[in-house]
């Protein structure tokens, strides 16, 4: 199913607007996957992932209306994971568990 | 906060690249570190953030472009429907405008097509050869007196074989005109007159390309002696078919006996864009009476050209020929070659001697500027016409905009408007043209005499090109003008029509002005310099004097005749002198020498022109002896005496005219004493200065009669018959005479149809921006027609509301004067520079043509402010 595939990038982007719940904006996004990921990325490109991400439909975006003074009275465009983009990641989550299991202890010795 | 916001550029690129939808939270996200930056490492690094991170969106800009919002389907075949409906509808309801546009337009295009098709024919002189571009006419040059010469000896070309290894083939004719040819049909003869005849080398048709009309080609045409080679028309009129080779012909030329030639070849006839002309060529080998042949004469009669290789260095050939000049001319030290392109010579070379009328590159260059002005001024009118229109389509365009037409769409259907009315434009040019040939069918008029075949050529390709620039010239600017309009203003009724156009429309209106008043100021300039070449005092009178042409067909008994008819004419008592010389004023000189007095050395020599004329020359034209005497009549030995002109005097180095009597000359091998100064006269038109010039005796040689009568203009037909009938009765052959004024004047031919052409276009210019104007002012009276409402009623006078109304346009008017004159002081200096007598530009030449295009601009707001002024006011205050 091309199109929905998840890149490396795409999933961590995923994972942290699934983690921060609510807070998960552009901004806020980056700055989470630099103190979590060790990972410098350009707010362009965090950008240009969420709004990949909302193409394939894991991704929602709604403007909240709270009017924060340094942003310059623009609001914050929240992002949600929706229900495929939840299922798309437990999906991932389950494939890798399947996967270690498979490994079991012989393969480190 | 204002003050901490990050560049607006950047803010701006931003909001240019991103989804409407998107901008907020992105830029919101930029602004939030901004800020913190800002706070923490100040002004310059949070910048330097925001800037950099913008860029970093253009590598998705593709990603967050903004999606169109499409309502209407552009190119459906029903909305396609709709713009052409729309776009006739408002033709048929602004019929008045869409005639203007299409006629200022379509005379403009027509202009440009004539004009163009005819600088193409004088530019395409002698392409038509095959190895056009490495032909040469070789002239000779005197280098202290900075003349050139057409013509050479005939053994130059045989030297040149060794000193220019570049020259493939060398050839060289020799012109006669006037000839009559002779042809022998069931017995009876035929005499054809006034034919030109070339003698030319074998080689002549291998080195030009004139193709045969015949079937078969024959290469060695000219080889042998007693060929011939006619013209495909001469073969039909001497003939009536052109397979004629093997027929004889007889040649009969004052100078030589009557000799018979074979028709060895038929070619097709000399394009009109050649340089030289003939109607047949006799092989030059051909002996004439005392077994030599031309070739074996010594003398500068023959052009000379030069088939150079492939690739031949025209510097190198030129450089080698100055080499050899020295060997050539030997102690004639100033002497030296010129190497002329054959493809230049029609527009570039105006040297002694020429083969036939040549052009001016300036002329033709004037005229090519002339139709790209033209043309640009109709597309002007076009964008002026249709902007200013602009407000009456305001509320179309305000309603498409609503139902959800886009900037693009909109602009597509003006211009396909525009693109209409230009198609529409140039079929009426084309209209226009045909016409104008239908008008003017004669050879002569002053356009149609060449072929309009080309037009259809590579340089119609560029016609077209030009003509399509024009419709996106003056669609463009329209197009995105009139779909810029807001339709909320539209629509509310707030719309004022454009102000922001206003700027762009007095540009286009003073560079009209501009033009209009250049082209005006160049045409009166002309004018003045044409008419002051024909009014100048020549320093002789060729007033009401008749030359009389010699019958070139001539018996044994001619020589008797001759003296009775000169009798017949000393008994007329209209007569008031008789005279002859070698040639007349106007037609260029016999031949020229190199002269020095025995007092000079032999590499002090100089060029000099000869004329050989009678005793009663200088009565005869009034030209004024400045000192010494004149020639006595035909007494021993006055055909070794000179009389010299003013200009050969100082040539010689002499600063009065008195001390150069008794001097003897040294020319020709012979030596010559001068007995005589004549005031300098123009033998040649004014633009020529002065040349040396020597008057030779030449006693009883009478190549035509030069004859005075009074001048009673009423009397002339009848001093003519009695001419006539005298002439017929002694030679028994037809009149053949012409004014000696008029074949003068026509060495001004050019300049005179200069002068016309640029009348013309002139005209039509004015034309154009009258067209412009009329549009413009009333536009302006409609736009303010509620304030002159308003003023009238409050007492205005009718002269204060025209001031009011003409203000801005007279001083566009004014200040477009100004640069006209700066831009043609230059121009019409160079032009006039070209002339050796010529008139002094002053204020008038400037002021007449900018009061004038003020006068009709005047004109123009008069007549239409008077139409609106005698309306009702209160009316349109209501309104």
């Amino acid at each position: 199913m091309k199109g929905t595939n998840l890149g490396e990038f795409e999933e961590l982007v995923l994972l942290i607007v699934a983690g921060l719940f609510e807070q998960a904006y552009g901004l806020k996004i980056q700055e989470e996957i630099k103190s979590k990921a060790k990972r410098n990325v350009s707010i362009s490109t965090v950008h240009a992932t969420l709004h990949r991400l909302k193409k394939k439909g894991y991704l929602t975006s709604e403007y909240d209306n709270t009017e924060i003074g340094s942003r310059g009275g623009r609001p914050r465009l929240i992002f949600r994971v929706t229900k495929s983009g939840f299922e798309s990641i437990q999906a991932m989550k389950e494939l890798r568990n399947s996967l270690w299991d498979n490994i079991g202890d012989i393969a480190f010795n | 906060m204002n003050d901490k916001l990050p560049p607006k550029w950047a803010v701006n690129l931003l909001k240019k690249m991103l989804d409407p939808f998107l901008f907020n939270g992105i830029y919101g996200d930029l602004l939030e570190r901004y800020h913190e930056i800002y706070q923490q490492n100040g002004k310059i690094n949070a910048s330097w953030y925001f800037i950099w991170n913008t860029l970093g969106f253009i590598r998705y800009w593709r990603l967050f472009k903004k999606r169109k919002l499409h309502f209407s389907n552009s190119i459906s075949p029903g909305m396609i429907k709709n713009y052409l409906k729309t776009i006739f509808r408002s033709f048929l309801k602004r019929k008045a405008y869409v005639f203007l546009n299409i006629a200022g337009l379509s005379i403009g295009i027509a202009s440009f097509i004539l004009i163009w098709q005819y600088v193409n024919y004088e530019k395409s002189f002698d392409q038509f050869h095959e190895h056009s571009d490495r032909i040469y006419r070789l002239t000779r040059k005197d280098k202290s007196i900075g003349k050139e010469m057409a013509n050479t000896k005939p053994d130059l070309l045989d030297d040149l074989v060794d000193a220019v290894p570049e020259m493939k083939k060398g050839t060289r004719f020799f012109i006669r005109r006037n000839a009559s040819l002779l042809v022998e049909k069931d017995g009876t003869q035929e005499i054809f007159k006034d034919l030109d005849v070339s003698y030319a080398d074998s080689n002549f048709l291998s080195v030009f390309t004139f193709p045969s009309a015949l079937a078969f080609q024959n290469s060695n045409a000219l080889a042998k002696i007693n060929s011939i080679v006619i013209v495909e028309s001469l073969a039909l009129k001497l003939f009536g078919k052109s397979e004629v080779v093997g027929q004889r012909i007889g040649v009969k030329d004052p100078n030589f006996p009557l000799t018979f030639f074979n028709i060895t070849e038929v070619i097709k006839d000399v394009p009109k864009s050649s340089h030289f002309r003939f109607d047949a060529l006799l092989s030059l080998n051909t002996p004439l009476r005392g077994g030599q042949s031309l070739k074996d004469l010594n003398w500068n009669g023959f052009y000379s050209y030069m088939l150079a290789d492939r690739n031949a260095d025209p510097t190198a050939i030129q450089s080698k020929l100055d080499n050899f000049s020295g060997e050539y001319f030997k102690d004639e030290v100033n002497m030296g070659f010129g190497l002329q392109a054959m493809t230049d010579i029609h527009l570039k070379s105006d040297i002694n001697f020429e083969a036939g009328k040549n052009n001016d590159i300036r002329t033709v260059n004037y005229l090519a500027m002339t139709a790209f002005l033209i043309l640009l001024m109709a597309y002007f009118n076009y964008i002026n016409f249709s902007t200013a229109k602009s407000t009456d389509r305001a509320k179309e365009i305000g309603v498409r905009k609503v139902l959800g037409a886009q900037k693009g769409e909109l602009r597509l259907q003006f211009f396909v408007e525009t693109a209409i009315i230009n198609i529409l434009s140039i079929v009426v040019a084309i209209l226009l043209l045909f016409m104008l040939k239908q008008l003017f069918p004669s050879e002569q008029a002053l356009f149609f005499y060449n072929n309009w075949q080309s037009i259809f050529s590579i340089s119609g390709l560029y016609l077209v090109l030009i003509l399509i620039a024009g419709i996106f010239l003056s669609g463009l600017y329209p197009a995105f003008v009139m779909s810029s309009f807001n339709p909320l203003k539209i629509l509310s009724g707030s719309f004022k029509g454009l102000g922001k156009g206003i700027p762009v429309r007095n540009f286009l209106v003073s560079a009209q002005y501009t033009i209009s008043i250049f082209l005006i100021i160049a045409s009166l300039v002309i004018y003045n310099q044409v008419n002051y070449m024909l009014k100048q005092d020549k320093g002789i009178d060729i007033n009401d004097v008749l030359i009389v042409n010699l019958p070139d067909i001539r018996d044994e008994n001619y020589r008797e005749k001759l003296g009775v008819y000169k009798n017949e004419l000393e008994q007329m008592a209209f007569v008031t002198s008789i005279s002859t010389a070698s040639t007349t004023p106007g037609n260029g000189y016999n031949y020229s020498v190199q002269a020095r007095t025995t007092q000079q050395l032999a590499t002090e020599t100089s060029t000099f022109y000869i004329d050989g004329v009678d005793e009663n020359f200088l009565d005869h034209y009034k030209a004024e002896l400045l000192s010494g005497r004149n020639f006595r009549g035909a007494t021993e030995g006055e055909k070794s005496k000179v009389i010299l002109n003013e200009a050969a005097v100082r040539q010689l180095g002499f600063n009065t005219n008195e001390e150069v009597i008794g001097k003897e000359l040294l020319f020709d091998d012979s030596n010559f004493e001068v007995i005589g100064v004549i005031a300098n006269y123009h033998h040649k038109s004014l633009k020529e200065a002065y040349d040396p010039q020597i008057l030779a005796y030449y006693g009883t040689y009478v190549p035509h009669f030069s004859v005075r009568i009074p001048s009673n203009p009423s009397q002339q037909a009848n001093y003519l018959a009695q001419l006539e009938s005298s002439y017929k009765t002694v030679f028994g052959q037809p009149f053949d005479y012409f004014f000696l004024e008029q074949h003068f004047n026509t060495q001004y031919e050019s300049d005179v149809n200069l002068l016309k052409l640029s009348g013309v276009f002139s005209f039509i210019a004015i034309l154009i921006a009258v067209f412009g104007l009329i549009g413009m002012v009333a536009f302006t009276i409609t736009r303010r027609l509620k304030e002159v409402a308003i003023r009238r009623v409050l007492g205005a006078s009718a002269w204060g509301i025209l001031m009011i109304l003409s203000r801005k346009v007279l001083i566009l008017n004014l200040i477009s004067g100004v640069v006209a004159a700066l831009l043609s002081i230059t121009y019409l200096n160079q032009w006039l520079n070209d002339f050796a007598f010529k008139i002094n530009l002053s204020l008038l030449h400037f002021l007449v043509p900018i009061i004038l295009v003020l006068g009709i601009t005047i004109l123009i707001v008069l007549l239409q402010s008077s139409r609106v002024l005698s309306l009702s006011m209160s009316r349109f205050i209501k309104e």
